[in-house]
């Protein structure tokens, strides 16, 4: 067996299994495998406002654009297109949406937004991941968050939330990460800290 | 030692090869299992993120590519662990492997290079034999299998096989 002939065996091989994936793909699943949300990002509730009232710039001169990126607010960066800022979710935060933790446990251990369920993808399917689901409505507002940047936890997390047999309807992702919720000097908590208004929301 | 036409593979060296097919055939079956079947969090579901986070493939547009490979990758992982195991069409069941392990080197070290912080995924939810997320070790791993893979590519399955290679008698190997 020359070492064309061993490649060609080779790739042949690779094809059938592709081939085999293909139909176990179709015929093993009842939903397909996704890794983009179907429906677009829910728009904020509270629209994010390019100018804070409190500042006022009445001064600004017409035709000048004068709001360079570095001087908006840390609290009003979305993080990624689509997602709540921190001002945002901290407002429905306090009004008792549910805070879902995307990241990894020690993560999660090692701190979280106070009242915030340990959520990671691979854990919605699961029977724990099902039963601490079953406290929240599925029509409640749910918000994912993980460590921001690059991080697709929390858009991972909102899939299988959309993809539930009684789906979730309102989950939106915080762009910014924990840290920054820390930063901001948000409340947070350890997990054997009590008072959380996750579990406290109908 | 030689037949006029073919000649199989030496008894101890057949023993080697047989052990290192054995070893390599299961731990790449267990790859499989484990990315299709076990573990926690519907695990087809769970290797497709975990290929959406090495960001070789553009999620946005390549989510129909994500959601195959999902399932051909541990297909060609059985596949060829199973012959390996086995012993039958061994050599291209190990170049398989050799194939698969240089594009999974290449996406380890793609994700190196980038600095994200993923988790390798390999064997599903098993963290084994490389703690954490990816690193090194994931390459010094990789670069031990792909030698064993190489190694019988070349040297074919030995003769304690269900089909035993044969090798041509002009192209001697001892």
């Amino acid at each position: 067996m020359g070492c064309i002939d061993l490649l060609c065996r080779a790739i042949a091989l690779g094809t059938l299994a592709a081939g085999v994936g293909a139909v176990h793909s179709v015929v093993g699943r009842d939903a397909p495998i996704r890794v983009t949300r179907g429906t677009p990002p829910v728009v904020p509730v509270n629209p994010p406002q390019a100018v804070d009232p409190a500042a006022g710039t009445p001064e600004t001169p017409a035709g000048a654009s004068t709001a360079p990126p570095a001087a908006v607010d840390p609290l009003d960066r979305a993080g990624k297109p689509g997602s709540l800022t921190l001002r945002e979710a901290h407002a429905l935060w306090e009004q008792g949406a549910a805070f879902l933790d995307a990241r990894r446990q020690d993560e999660f251990d090692a701190g979280h937004i106070a009242g915030a369920l340990w959520m990671p993808a691979a854990r919605v399917p699961t029977t724990d991941g099902l039963a601490d689901l079953q406290f929240l409505d599925p029509g409640a507002t749910v918000i994912i968050y993980c460590d921001g940047g690059d991080c697709d936890a929390s858009e991972n997390t909102a899939i299988r939330l959309e993809g539930l047999p009684t789906p979730f309807t309102d989950v939106r992702i915080m762009g910014m990460g924990y840290s920054d919720w820390v930063a901001a000097g948000l409340p947070t908590q350890k997990p054997d800290e009590t008072g959380s208004p996750a579990e406290a929301a109908p | 030692v030689s037949t006029a036409t073919v000649r199989h593979a030496s008894a101890p060296e057949s023993v080697v090869l047989l052990v290192l097919r054995v070893v390599l055939g299961s731990l790449f079956i267990a790859a499989a299992v484990l990315k299709l079947w076990w573990g926690d969090g519907d695990p087809p579901q769970a290797f497709a993120e975990a290929i959406k986070a090495y960001k070789v493939i553009p999620t946005e547009t390549g989510e129909p590519l994500i959601a195959l490979l999902a399932y051909a990758i541990p297909w060609a992982e059985l596949l060829a662990g199973v012959l390996l195991v086995v012993g039958l069409w061994a050599r291209p069941a190990a170049m398989l492997l050799v194939l698969q392990l240089l594009a999974f080197t290449g996406a380890i070290g793609w994700v190196i290079l980038k600095g994200f912080d993923v988790k390798c995924s390999c064997f599903g939810n098993l963290d084994w034999p490389c703690p954490g997320t990816i690193g090194t070790c994931h390459l010094i791993r990789n670069g031990t299998l792909l030698a064993v893979a190489l190694l019988l590519a070349w040297r074919g399955s030995g003769r304690f096989a269900l089909w035993p290679d044969r090798r041509p008698a002009r192209q001697p190997m001892d």
